[in-house]
C-alpha cells in the first residue's frame, strides 16, 4: 500500500515537472543590463514599427493588450524570423517555475496543487510536509492565499507561485473545506521542498543489476546519482542499466557531470559557438561507475543533455546502447534573465559528439535497435529493458 | 512673407493627403482575391518621435541585443526584425482582420487599381484554421485551366508554406508578372497525399458584374467583387435587365468576398427603397447608421439573393440588410461571418498597416461575426453538382420565384 502510494506520488511529480513549461535548455548566464538603447541606425529602422503601435493606439477597435503583453509579442515576433525553435522568450512566472525545477528544489508547503474542472485549486499534502503538519488535508480548496482572492479564471502557475517563496518565510491559506461553514485559515512555514530527479533500485532478473533512471538534468542531479550509484554498488550491482528515456536534457554542466561518472577520460563533448574556436569539455575524473559494465536506454524522448551522455558513452565504446533513435537537439542555449525576469533562451552554440557526430536532426542511432510500441506499453511490457536485461545475460 | 509660405504648407498638405487617397484605394482593391471590407484613410501614419518608447518597451532592445551579439545562426536584417516585431505585436493582439503588408506586397496590390492584375485566376480565402482554401477558379482562367478544383487546400506556394499567413501575404505570393509560372501544393478531399500544379500567371481583366435574362423571364444578375466600379457596372446591368419586365430577380452574392464599405451601401440601395442598410460600432461607442440611399433600380421586383461560405464581409452587409428588411429571401448556404471593418494605413516605408477600426451589424442588430448569415432556405452544393454542372441553389431559386415558395 505504501509503495503504491509512493509510485504514483513519483507519477505526479513527474507531471509536474513536465507541465511547469520546461525548455530542453543549458546553462544560465545572468545578462548584465548594458546600455540597451537602440543604435541610431536601429532606431531609423525601427521607426515603422512605432507607427503601426501608435496607430493600433489610436484607431484599433477593442482592447488592447497591456503594453507589457504587446512588447512581449513583439519579442516573440522578432525570434521567429530567426527560424530557431529553441530561441524562446519566456515571461516572468512560467521562468519562475522553469528556475525551480533546474534548481532541483524550490521553497514551498510540500503539497500537489491541481485545477479542478471547476477552476477550484485543490490541494493534496505530501508525507511529513508542512502543508500536512500544519493540518492541510486532501480535497482542501484555497480561496486566498495571504490576501490574494483565488478565482476560477486564474492559471494554476500563478497560484503555484503564490503558494511558493522563500524557505523560512510564512503563506497563509485560506481553505474552504467539505463539511465546514466558515473557511480555515493556515499559517504555513515554507521549508525546502526537493524534486527529485533519479530513481535506482536492484532489479530482481539477472544477478547484480543495477538500474537507474534520471527525468531530467537538474542542479541536485548529479548529487542524486552519486548516492544511486554508491548505493547500488553497495548492494552488490556489478552491472548497471542507465535509462535515459523521455529526459529532454537540463543543464549542460550536470550533463558532463553525469557522463563524468561513467568515463575515465576523454571528451564529453565539442562546442562552437559564433566566432570562436571549438571548445572541448573533457570528462573531470573521479567518477563512481568508470569501469562497471553499462548499457544505456535510449528513445524518440532523449533529448539535448541526455543525447550528450549518451553520445559521450557512445563515442568512447565505454556502454552500448538500446532502444530507439534519440531525438536529435544538437543546439545549446543561454538562459538570459531581462530586467522584467522575464527571460530569453537563446541558441549560442551548436554541439558534437566525441567522435564529431552532428546530433541536429540525425540523433544517435542506438547500437541496438528495440521498439516500444502501443500495445507493448498498454500490457505493461518494457521490452527495451527486457534487452538489457538479455544483453547482460547472452553477453551480446 | 509668412503669407505665402503657409500657402505652399497648404498644397503640400493636401498632395500627400491625394497621394494616399490613391495607394489605400488600390489596397483595398483585391480583384477576385480580397476579403474585408474598407474604408478610405482619413489621415497619413503619425511619426513617432525618437525616445519616447514605453517604459515596458525597454526589455525588447535587451533581447534584440542578446540575439544581434550571442545567437549561432544567421541574423536577420533590421528590416526583417522590425516586420516581424510588428507582427508578434498583431498576434498579441489577435484579430484576425488587422494585419500588416511589407512595402514589396504592398506594392503588388497597387495594380489592381487598375481593375485587373498579373496571377492565376482563382477566388481565394483564409479559414479559421490557417489554411487557404480555393473557393472557386476563374472559369477559362490559368487556375481552373490547370486543374484547381473548388475547395482545394493549398498547403505551399513555390516551397514557401502558407499555413498561418495571411490572406493578402499568400495572395501576393500566389500573383506574379504574366508569362512567369507559380508551383501550388494541393492538397484535396479524396486525394491521399498533397500533390504539385504548376500554373503560368495571366493578365485577368476583371468584370465584377455578370448579367442575363434566364427562362420564365427571370432576371439574374451576379457581383463578384465590391470594388470601385461595382455600382456602375451593377447599375447598367440593372437597368438593362429591368427594361425586359421580369417577374423575378436572382441577385448572386455567392463567393463574393467583399470590398469597399461604401460600395455595399450603394449596392443594397439597389434592392431596398428606404431604412437602413447597416450599423456601424466603432472605438468608445460610437455608432453610426448608414441609411439606403435612395433612387435603386429594383426595389419593387421579387428578389431572391444567393448567397454561400465564400459571401464575406460587404456581401453578408447587402445580404443582411435584404433578409432583415424582408425584401427578398436568401437562398443557399451559410455565410463566412466577418463582421469587422478595417482602416488601411501606409506607413512611411511604403507597408500597410490594415487595422480594425468597427465592427458593423445588421438593421436589425444582428452579430454575424464567427456567426455568419443563415439563409432562409437552406440549399447545399455538393463536388459532384459542380462537377455535373449542375446549380441546385440557382434551381432553387428559380422555383422560388416561380411558384413563391
Amino acid at each position: 500500500m505504501r509503495t503504491l502510494v509512493k509510485i504514483s506520488i513519483a507519477v505526479a511529480l513527474a507531471f509536474s515537472v513536465m507541465t511547469a513549461s520546461y525548455a530542453a535548455g543549458y546553462g544560465t548566464h545572468w545578462w548584465l543590463n548594458k546600455d540597451n538603447n537602440p543604435t541610431t541606425e536601429e532606431g531609423d529602422q525601427f521607426t515603422v514599427f512605432w507607427e503601426a503601435w501608435h496607430i493600433l493606439e489610436k484607431d484599433f477597435y477593442g482592447q488592447l493588450p497591456t503594453a507589457q503583453q504587446m512588447t512581449y509579442g513583439a519579442i516573440r515576433g522578432v525570434l521567429t524570423t530567426l527560424d530557431d525553435p529553441y530561441t524562446t522568450f519566456v515571461e516572468p512566472k512560467p521562468r519562475q517555475l522553469e528556475k525551480d525545477d533546474l534548481r532541483g528544489s524550490f521553497g514551498g508547503i510540500g503539497a500537489w496543487v491541481s485545477k479542478r474542472e471547476d477552476g477550484a485549486i485543490v490541494l493534496k499534502p505530501m508525507e511529513d510536509k508542512p502543508a500536512q503538519r500544519a493540518g492541510i488535508v486532501e480535497g482542501d480548496v484555497v480561496i486566498k492565499v495571504d490576501d490574494q482572492e483565488i478565482t476560477p479564471d486564474m492559471p494554476l502557475e500563478d497560484v503555484i507561485l503564490l503558494i511558493r517563496g522563500p524557505v523560512g518565510t510564512v503563506v497563509k491559506l485560506t481553505i474552504s473545506r467539505a463539511g465546514y461553514l466558515e473557511p480555515l485559515v493556515f499559517e504555513i512555514t515554507r521549508e525546502k521542498v526537493d524534486t527529485p530527479t533519479v530513481t535506482w533500485r536492484l532489479l530482481e532478473e539477472g544477478q547484480g543489476l543495477g538500474y537507474i533512471s534520471i527525468s531530467l538534468f537538474t542542479e541536485r542531479t548529479n548529487e542524486e546519482l552519486e548516492t544511486a550509484l554508491k548505493e547500488l554498488k553497495a548492494q552488490g550491482a556489478t552491472r548497471m542499466i542507465l535509462d535515459l528515456r523521455n529526459n529532454s536534457g537540463g543543464l549542460l554542466q550536470t550533463a558532463i557531470d553525469v557522463a563524468s561518472q561513467f568515463l575515465s577520460d576523454g571528451v564529453v563533448l565539442y562546442e562552437q559557438r559564433r566566432d570562436q574556436e571549438e571548445k572541448s569539455y573533457p570528462v573531470q575524473g573521479g567518477g563512481e561507475a568508470t569501469d562497471i559494465p553499462l548499457v544505456v536506454l535510449v528513445n524518440a524522448g532523449t533529448a539535448s543533455a541526455s543525447e550528450i551522455v549518451a553520445g559521450a558513452i557512445q563515442d568512447s565504446d565505454r556502454g552500448v546502447l538500446i532502444g530507439e533513435n534519440t531525438f536529435g537537439k544538437g543546439s545549446v542555449q543561454l538562459v538570459y534573465d531581462l530586467s522584467d525576469q522575464s527571460s530569453l533562451h537563446v541558441t549560442v552554440a551548436q554541439w558534437f559528439t566525441p567522435n564529431r557526430h552532428e546530433i541536429t536532426g540525425n540523433g544517435l542511432t542506438p547500437n541496438i535497435v528495440v521498439p516500444l510500441t502501443e500495445e507493448d506499453r498498454a500490457q505493461g511490457k518494457d521490452p527495451q529493458l527486457d534487452r538489457a536485461i538479455a544483453y547482460f545475460n547472452t553477453n551480446r | 512673407m509668412d503669407s505665402t509660405v503657409k500657402v505652399v504648407q497648404g498644397l503640400c498638405k493636401i498632395f500627400v493627403m491625394m497621394v494616399l487617397a490613391i495607394v489605400v484605394v488600390s489596397a483595398a482593391f483585391l480583384s477576385g482575391f480580397g476579403a474585408g471590407l474598407s474604408l478610405a484613410p482619413t489621415r497619413p501614419a503619425p511619426v513617432a518621435a525618437v525616445g519616447e518608447e514605453p517604459p515596458e518597451f525597454a526589455v525588447f532592445w535587451e533581447a534584440w541585443h542578446l540575439i544581434e551579439n550571442e545567437f549561432y545562426g544567421e541574423l536577420p536584417t533590421m528590416q526583417e526584425a522590425t516586420y516581424g516585431a510588428i507582427r508578434g505585436v498583431l498576434m498579441a493582439i489577435g484579430d484576425d482582420g488587422t494585419s500588416f503588408i511589407d512595402p514589396e506586397h504592398a506594392a503588388i496590390m497597387r495594380e489592381d487599381i487598375t481593375g485587373g492584375f498579373e496571377g492565376i485566376g482563382a477566388v481565394v480565402n483564409m479559414l479559421p484554421n490557417g489554411r487557404l482554401i480555393i473557393v472557386e477558379p476563374l472559369p477559362g482562367r490559368p487556375a481552373a485551366q490547370a486543374g484547381i478544383q473548388q475547395g482545394d487546400l493549398v498547403l505551399k506556394v513555390d516551397d514557401t508554406p502558407i499555413q498561418n499567413m495571411t490572406l493578402i501575404e499568400a495572395i501576393s505570393l500566389i500573383r506574379g508578372p504574366a508569362g512567369t509560372t507559380v508551383r501550388l501544393t494541393i492538397l484535396r478531399k479524396g486525394v491521399k497525399e498533397p500533390f504539385e500544379v504548376t500554373i503560368v500567371r495571366e493578365r485577368i481583366e476583371i468584370e465584377v458584374v455578370e448579367s442575363r435574362m434566364l427562362d420564365d423571364d427571370i432576371a439574374y444578375v451576379r457581383l463578384t467583387e465590391f470594388n470601385a466600379r461595382a455600382t456602375q457596372e451593377l447599375k447598367e446591368a440593372l437597368r438593362e435587365l429591368m427594361a425586359q419586365e421580369p417577374r423575378g430577380l436572382i441577385f448572386d452574392m455567392r463567393s463574393n468576398p467583399g470590398g469597399f464599405l461604401q460600395t455595399s451601401v450603394e449596392v443594397a440601395s439597389q434592392f431596398l427603397d428606404g431604412g437602413l442598410v447597416l450599423t456601424e460600432k466603432g472605438k468608445g461607442g460610437l455608432q453610426r447608421e448608414y441609411p439606403v440611399e435612395g433612387g435603386g433600380l429594383a426595389t419593387e421586383v421579387p428578389l431572391v439573393v444567393l448567397i454561400n461560405m465564400g459571401s464575406a464581409s460587404a456581401s453578408e452587409i447587402v445580404a443582411g440588410a435584404i433578409q432583415d428588411s424582408g425584401r427578398g429571401i436568401l437562398v443557399g448556404e451559410r455565410t463566412f461571418g466577418k463582421a469587422s471593418v478595417q482602416l488601411p494605413h501606409t506607413l512611411s516605408d511604403g507597408s500597410e498597416l490594415r487595422v480594425t477600426i468597427a465592427r458593423w451589424f445588421t438593421p436589425k442588430g444582428h452579430e454575424i461575426q464567427g456567426i455568419g448569415i443563415i439563409p432562409d432556405i437552406e440549399v447545399e452544393m455538393t463536388l459532384e453538382d459542380l462537377e455535373a454542372g449542375h446549380d441546385p441553389q440557382l434551381e432553387r431559386a428559380v422555383e422560388y420565384l416561380l411558384t413563391g415558395k
